[in-house]
């Protein structure tokens, strides 16, 4: 993670902030809080942890398809969301509904959980490894519709789910291999 | 269902935008720190996680017309981009084997788009 080069254009968001690079670069720090250069143990976490982020974002996305669905059917019109004295403060009903909505604020809420393991995850493994992994939340999602929403599972989901599994293993494995060099 | 190009168009930007998110994301993580002030100033996580919520909006923008099995799907897209941005912001090296593993991904995520009409 750390072995940048100080050349070309790779280092250009830090680059700009010449100051930032001194203070948040453990090279030039007396101590710095852990290890930097992630070891093969940690590459393998974060896969895990992106995978694990896949699953919350999916549960996460039908909480949301559920909670977007119940709003449709919420009538058009205006309510008071706050009165101070004389002055009343209209929302829609849409707004009330959305904000005060269990599985839509819920949703929301697991995906913030969701991104912060995300982030975590992003601070060991490289980038090219671990964002297409998240494409294994469309394979949670044809899972979970056909679990709970009773779809039908056909052919080229089964197909779908196996390739992209398939890929998502493949990528695994560059991302744990000791011989890639860590960035 | 007809899928107009002004959803295909939002929700490719959307991509587009949230691969840019990944790398703030990925740039403000290598300088994570656990202290509010130090989270607060990582303008890289926040550039981040703006270009996220950004992305988010255009997508919804996208998927209010248009066939979902079709729109959804081309999120993947942004897995190309964000090949490419590792390659030029962090150096990564691009492999065979992550082109392979992005073809494969790239063809299951159509096979289930295909799967949901």
């Amino acid at each position: 993670m750390l072995n940048d080069k100080p050349q070309g254009g790779t280092l250009a968001l830090v680059d700009d902030q010449p100051e930032a690079d001194i203070l948040l670069n453990p090279k030039t720090l007396p101590q710095s809080d852990g290890p930097r250069i992630s070891t093969d143990r940690q590459k393998r976490m974060a896969l895990w942890m992106v995978i694990a982020f896949t699953l919350l974002a999916s549960v996460a996305q039908i909480f949301i398809k559920t909670g977007a669905n119940a709003l449709n059917k919420v009538p058009a019109g205006s309510v008071t969301a706050l009165a101070l004295g004389s002055m009343h403060f209209q929302i829609s009903t849409t707004v009330f509904a959305a904000i005060t909505s269990i599985p839509l604020m819920g949703g929301l809420a697991l995906y913030g959980v969701g991104a912060v393991m995300m982030v975590l995850a992003l601070q060991h493994g490289e980038l090219s490894v671990l964002y297409p992994v998240i494409s294994l939340s469309y394979v949670w999602v044809a899972i979970l519709s056909v679990l709970i929403f009773h779809e039908h599972m056909n052919a080229f989901r089964v197909a779908g789910i196996a390739v992209i599994i398939g890929g998502v293993a493949i990528l695994g494995r560059s991302g744990s291999r000791a011989s890639d060099p860590g960035k | 269902m007809n899928t107009p190009l002004t959803s295909v168009a939002w929700v490719m930007f959307a991509s587009f935008i949230g691969s840019l998110g990944s790398v703030g994301l990925k740039a403000g993580a290598r300088n994570l720190k656990f202290t509010i002030p130090a989270l607060a100033t990582n303008w890289q996580l926040m550039g981040g996680i703006a270009g996220y919520l950004i992305s988010w909006v255009f997508f919804m923008l996208g998927i209010k017309h248009g066939d979902l099995s079709v729109l959804y799907p081309m999120v993947s897209l942004g897995y190309v981009f964000t090949l490419f941005w590792s390659k030029l912001f962090f150096g990564e090296a691009l492999t065979r084997s992550k082109f392979v593993a992005l073809g494969l991904i790239l063809v299951g995520v159509g096979l289930l788009g295909l799967g949901t009409r």
